[in-house]
């Protein structure tokens, strides 16, 4: 329980740096001249603008969820053993584990680039495998929730 | 892989919550191993095992088809 417990500080103290630099990118893109909405495609905008901000609101759900599980004792204990739970790090790791996760990840914040710099065809060949990716991760996961359900 | 889990949870009384909670797992990992579309790793064998009091064998059948 406690290795839990501070696996969930540790994690909240990882979105908290995101969220500052995050916020410090924000000023950075805006002084560099980035997301110009002359030279950006409309999709390259809303694509952005969901990146960005969606993943922002994202971190801070993530964050008050933590904040939650750490306040109470049995959130804590149940929310272990969601995550410790055998049968879905199995599914997780079929569905291509944080290996996935990771190139997802990585992929999307190329393409959030590639749309700030208004690089058409770079962000739309990013976009495609990000979508392919991100298909072919929810696709595997369902197969194998279903498989072992 | 076959095995009695529903049986001795009948005769416990149990719910498969109560049992999930017991050995630290979710319910629908207790209701997959259940149904056999899902094999228990060998630390859960032995905890499921041990709460019923019972050995490995008594509560999983191997065969060599598994």
């Amino acid at each position: 329980m406690k290795r839990y417990l501070k696996q969930i500080r540790m994690r909240m103290v990882g979105i908290l740096i995101a969220l500052i630099s995050m916020i410090f990118f924000m000023f950075i893109s805006g002084e560099l001249g980035w997301g110009d909405s002359r030279y950006m495609t409309s999709l390259m905008r809303t694509y952005s603008g969901i990146a960005f901000f969606g993943c922002f609101i994202y971190l801070i759900v993530c964050l008050r969820r933590y904040k939650r599980i750490l306040q109470n004792q049995f959130l804590t204990e149940e929310a272990r053993v969601k995550e410790m739970d055998e049968r879905r790090r199995l599914i997780y790791d079929k569905s291509g584990g944080i290996l996935a996760d990771l190139w997802i990840v990585s992929v999307a914040i190329a393409a959030w680039f590639a749309a700030m710099l208004a690089t058409t065809e770079i962000f739309y060949t990013l976009l495609v495998i990000l979508l392919v990716m991100v298909c072919g991760k929810a696709g595997t996961f369902w197969y194998y929730e279903k498989k072992y359900e | 892989m076959k095995n009695h889990i529903q049986e001795l949870r009948k005769i416990h009384n149990l719910s498969q919550e109560k049992l999930a909670r017991a050995v630290g797992t979710t319910r629908q990992t207790i209701t997959s191993i259940e149904t056999g579309k899902y094999t228990a790793s060998l630390p859960l064998a032995f905890k499921i095992a041990r709460f019923f009091r019972k050995s490995i064998e008594e509560v999983f059948e191997f065969s060599e088809e598994d």
